[in-house]
Order: C-alpha cells, then sequence, then structure tokens
C-alpha cells in the first residue's frame, strides 16, 4: 500500500514536472519565514527554511528560484524592502516589481515535544489567488522530512486537480451537503456517499429543490478558514469608505450601509462565519459542510469540505471527472476517505 | 496555475461526444439507499412536487398506508432567498464601494443561513404537529423518473433515498405504492 501511495506521489510530481517543463520561464521567488515564538533559539530556521523550500521546490519543480537574499536586492534597488509579511492587496505589485510568477512566505512556531507548526503563504500573480495551508512536524530529526512535505502539498495543489487534503475523514461522519445539483441529480451524490458508510444531515435535503444554481455555488470557491485557505486578492474596494457625517442622519444612508458590509463580511467576517458554522453544526448535528459545485454537463465536479468541529478547510479538489453523476458521487466518496496526500484516480 | 493547452482533435472530439451519450445514456438508472424503514403509522410531513390530482392521489395512498400526513407545502415559503439573491447582485452591479470579495461572502453566508433557517421551520413543524419524518416525492416528471426522500426530524439526518424510473405498465398509483414499500422496507 506504502509503494502504491509513493508511487502516485512521484508520478504526480512527474506530470507537474512536465507542466512546469513547457512553462520552464516561470519563477518562483521567497520571502520571510519569520519566528513567530519569542524563543530567539529558533532564530536559525528563518534562514534555514527558506533555503531549503528554495532548493526542494527547485529539485520538484525545475523551475527558477529567486531565494530571498537575491529579492532583497531586487527590492534594494527600488528603494523598498522585503517585508517579514504583506497584505494580501500588496502582492500584485510586489510580484510586478520583482519579476515573479508566484511568491511564497510564512511564518513558524515552535510546539510541545519538539514539534514545529510553519504556516505558509502561496501566492499566484498570473490569477491573482493565495493558498495559505499549515503543516505540523518534528524538528530535528525530520525538518527535511517536512519540508519535502510541504513541497509535495504544493505539487499536488497546483496539479490539474487542485488537491489539498488536510486530515482524513473518517466513515459515519455526519455531512451537511450543499450544492448546485438537486432532485434526482442530488440523489446519486447522496447514495454514494451513504453506501460509502457516511452519514448525510438534511441540508439541501430537506427540499424540493437546492435554490442554488452555478453561480451561486461558485461563489463557494473561495474559502478562508483559520489555517488553510484558498482565496483571491480583494480589490481596491476592500476598505472601510469615509461615511458622511452621521450627526443629524436618520436612518441607514448607502455608505453607512457599505461600511456595515465590510464590517461584517469582510473586516469580521471571520466570526461572522464562525457563528453560522456553529449553528449549522447544531441543527443538524454535523460534522463536515461538503460543498459540491457541478459544471453544466455534470461530468466535473470540484468540493470544498470544512471541519465544523476545528472550523478548517480540509480538503479541496476539482475537476473530478466522470461519465455521470453515480460515478462522479463515487469518486468524492472514495477520496473522501482516502489518506491525506494522494487523491484516488482513475475510477 | 498550471496552463493546459488543450487541442480540439477529431478523436478527442469523439471521446468528448461518446462520453456526453454515455452520460445522458446513464441518466435516470434506477438507485435506492435505506439508512432504516419509516414505520408506516408514523407522523410524517410530506413534500409533494406534482400537480394537485396527482397530490391528492399521493396523499390519500400515504393515508390509506397508514401514515398520519401533514402536509408541509409552503413550509419554507417565506425564506425568500431569491429576493436578497437578487439584493446582493443588484448591489454588485451598483457603484457602491462594496469589494468582489464583500459581495462573495455575503452570497456564501446567504446559503449557510438559508440551511439554519429551513432548520428552524421544521423543528417549529415537528413540535408543533409531532412529526418524526420529512416525506418529500416529486413526480414533475414521472414519466420518466420520480424521486424521493425521507429525514428524520429528530436528527435532521437524511434515511431513505430513492430514485425510480417509470417502468411499463406505471402510473402515479403505482410509482406511489412502489415508494411506499421502498421507504417501509417492504421492496
Amino acid at each position: 500500500m506504502k509503494k502504491r501511495t509513493a508511487l502516485k506521489i512521484v508520478l504526480i510530481l512527474l506530470i507537474t514536472l512536465a507542466a512546469y517543463s513547457a512553462e520552464a520561464s516561470q519563477k518562483i521567488a521567497f520571502g520571510h519565514f519569520t519566528n513567530a515564538s519569542k524563543d530567539l533559539n529558533y532564530d536559525y530556521l528563518e534562514t534555514m527554511f527558506p533555503n531549503s523550500f528554495a532548493n526542494s521546490i527547485k529539485n520538484t519543480f525545475g523551475i527558477k528560484i529567486i531565494k530571498n537574499k537575491k529579492v532583497e536586492s531586487l527590492l534594494k534597488k527600488k528603494n523598498l524592502k522585503l517585508e517579514r509579511s504583506y497584505k494580501f492587496q500588496e502582492l500584485p505589485d510586489l510580484c510586478d516589481k520583482i519579476g515573479s510568477d508566484f511568491f511564497v512566505w510564512g511564518s513558524f512556531s515552535p510546539l510541545p515535544d519538539k514539534n514545529i507548526k510553519i504556516d505558509i503563504n502561496f501566492y499566484m500573480a498570473d490569477s491573482k489567488k493565495i493558498f495559505t495551508f499549515s503543516n505540523t512536524g518534528k524538528l530535528e530529526v525530520e525538518i527535511f522530512k517536512l519540508v519535502d512535505r510541504i513541497t509535495q502539498i504544493l505539487a499536488l495543489f497546483m496539479s490539474e486537480d487542485m488537491f489539498y487534503k488536510s486530515a482524513f475523514i473518517p466513515k459515519n461522519s455526519r455531512i451537511a451537503v450543499m450544492s448546485n445539483l438537486s432532485g434526482d441529480e442530488l440523489n446519486y451524490i447522496y447514495i454514494s456517499l451513504m453506501n460509502a458508510g457516511y452519514e448525510i444531515a438534511s441540508t439541501n435535503a430537506n427540499s424540493l429543490l437546492s435554490g442554488i444554481d452555478r453561480q451561486l455555488i461558485e461563489r463557494c470557491l473561495y474559502i478562508s478558514s483559520k489555517d488553510n485557505s484558498y482565496d483571491f486578492i480583494p480589490d481596491k474596494k476592500s476598505s472601510r469608505v469615509l461615511a458622511e457625517s452621521q450627526e443629524g442622519i436618520k436612518g441607514d444612508t448607502p455608505l453607512m450601509y457599505v461600511n456595515r458590509l465590510y464590517d461584517n463580511f469582510e473586516i469580521h467576517y471571520f466570526k461572522t462565519k464562525m457563528d453560522v458554522m456553529e449553528r449549522i453544526a447544531r441543527f443538524y448535528n454535523a460534522d463536515l459542510v461538503l460543498i459540491v459545485g457541478l459544471n453544466k454537463a455534470k461530468n466535473n465536479a470540484w468540493v470544498r469540505c470544512i471541519n465544523l468541529k476545528t472550523r478548517e478547510l480540509i480538503w479541496m479538489q476539482s475537476n473530478i471527472t466522470a461519465s455521470n453523476l453515480s460515478l462522479i458521487g463515487k469518486k468524492i466518496a472514495d477520496n473522501m476517505g482516502s489518506k491525506t496526500l494522494v487523491p484516488v484516480k482513475g475510477q | 496555475m498550471i496552463k493546459k493547452r488543450h487541442q480540439l482533435t477529431p478523436a478527442f472530439l469523439t471521446a468528448l461526444l461518446a462520453v456526453t451519450l454515455f452520460a445522458s445514456c446513464s441518466a435516470g438508472q434506477s438507485i435506492k439507499f435505506s439508512k432504516r424503514p419509516v414505520q408506516n403509522n408514523s407522523r410524517i410531513a410530506v413534500l409533494i412536487d406534482a400537480d394537485s390530482t396527482m397530490k391528492n392521489s399521493v396523499l390519500q395512498k400515504l393515508k390509506s398506508s397508514g401514515f398520519r400526513v401533514q402536509d408541509a407545502e409552503g413550509i419554507f415559503a417565506k425564506l425568500d432567498t431569491d429576493r436578497e439573491k437578487n439584493k446582493f447582485l443588484r448591489l454588485e452591479s451598483s457603484n457602491l464601494p462594496v469589494s468582489k470579495r464583500t459581495v462573495n461572502n455575503l452570497f456564501k453566508m446567504l446559503i449557510y443561513k438559508t440551511e439554519i433557517q429551513k432548520a428552524e421551520k421544521l423543528g417549529e413543524m415537528r413540535n408543533k404537529f409531532d412529526v418524526q419524518y420529512l416525506v418529500l416525492m416529486t413526480f414533475s416528471d414521472w414519466e420518466n423518473t420520480s424521486w424521493a426522500r425521507a429525514i428524520d426530524l429528530r436528527s435532521n439526518e437524511l434515511i431513505w433515498v430513492d430514485n425510480h424510473p417509470t417502468g411499463p405498465g406505471d402510473n402515479i398509483e403505482t410509482v406511489t405504492e412502489y415508494f411506499i414499500s421502498s421507504m417501509t422496507g417492504g421492496k
């Protein structure tokens, strides 16, 4: 079983590598990996991590790399400095200035029992999307395994399937499915999941029509959670606007409305979402939210899965293709029960 | 992301056509899953998608099979998700300085909040009429396929699903009889 898993990883890495050979001019730049603890004993990792990641990614992808020292010098020529952290809105301009297609930066924190948690941000300039994830490993003995694992996670994410999975999903988990499918079509997905041993919370199932169309479900392609997120760079409208003086104004003005939306659905969105997730978990006794989006021809699906206990994005995958919905449902169920790193292929 | 170049070769187009034909042929297959039977003396709420004559016939069949039936039509009528959705669409296309991400988040929360409101409505109905199950049956395309589901309202769990393609000699009554038998653990 381990051999098969290793073979699959090698195969995926080779496919990804081949794709990158065609885009050999692409560059990936590295920023700082900051020690988030106050313990100075771990500062040496600030140098080690970006260099190790750069070497591992170079070896895996054959892509051109720009190490953080080089990024610093490129920025210095423009009278700028490499910051320890960036606001998402600043990334397009940064990549323009250093001439890179991707930018990676992050932070790390030591945990008990010589473990270390790394938070990685991966920005893709072409699509203006950002993938954020974390991983934990043993310090010292397994540090290079951790670096390689993170490279593998990036390779899988950058494959056509855009695969990421951070947790095994046990059978008997109760799943709240949200989909743009309705009626008998949705039943195919339910039956595949139920046959695989999962319980189905009755979200969507309790209505004759799901009420979610394709345009609406595609809003859910982007998910942000505490540690793991896939998101796009907010546009320039994403800030509080200068509201007219509220003194003497009765009722809600358009700008007050805009600012309220900005506060609840941008700045404090995380809290807004946590409250809603808590209620979904409680009302439906659900362990997971599984968002299943289907294309118009209903032969290509993508999924996003949120663990309702940790409120984390634990699985995302695109390009789940099959000739009918029964097979798509089976692929989703199989991948749901698969190990964290490699998707189930070729069914 | 990795850029893929697709070539529309004749072989590719033939394969695409074959997949499309197979997909349409495999639609409407008979499938079912039952986690546990719905006892036919249970008190059930029903949502039926059919014209009024068919609906009356289905309700009669359920009653004559021993179910104590509560019509749940209109239970979600006041949720008005479409109105909210249209409001957000208008906001998105307006000149107001609202970012695409804020609007996306509004839409996502609408999906979740609608599900919460539905659970609240079902909870109210369960308590008011002491119903144990919600049964959904759709006959709007009954000449091809009908489908049904049952939800245990104590746990909000989906416990029975059935897609039934119409067979020779089937009519609304026989399809309803099939669903009742399937739901109660008979077929």
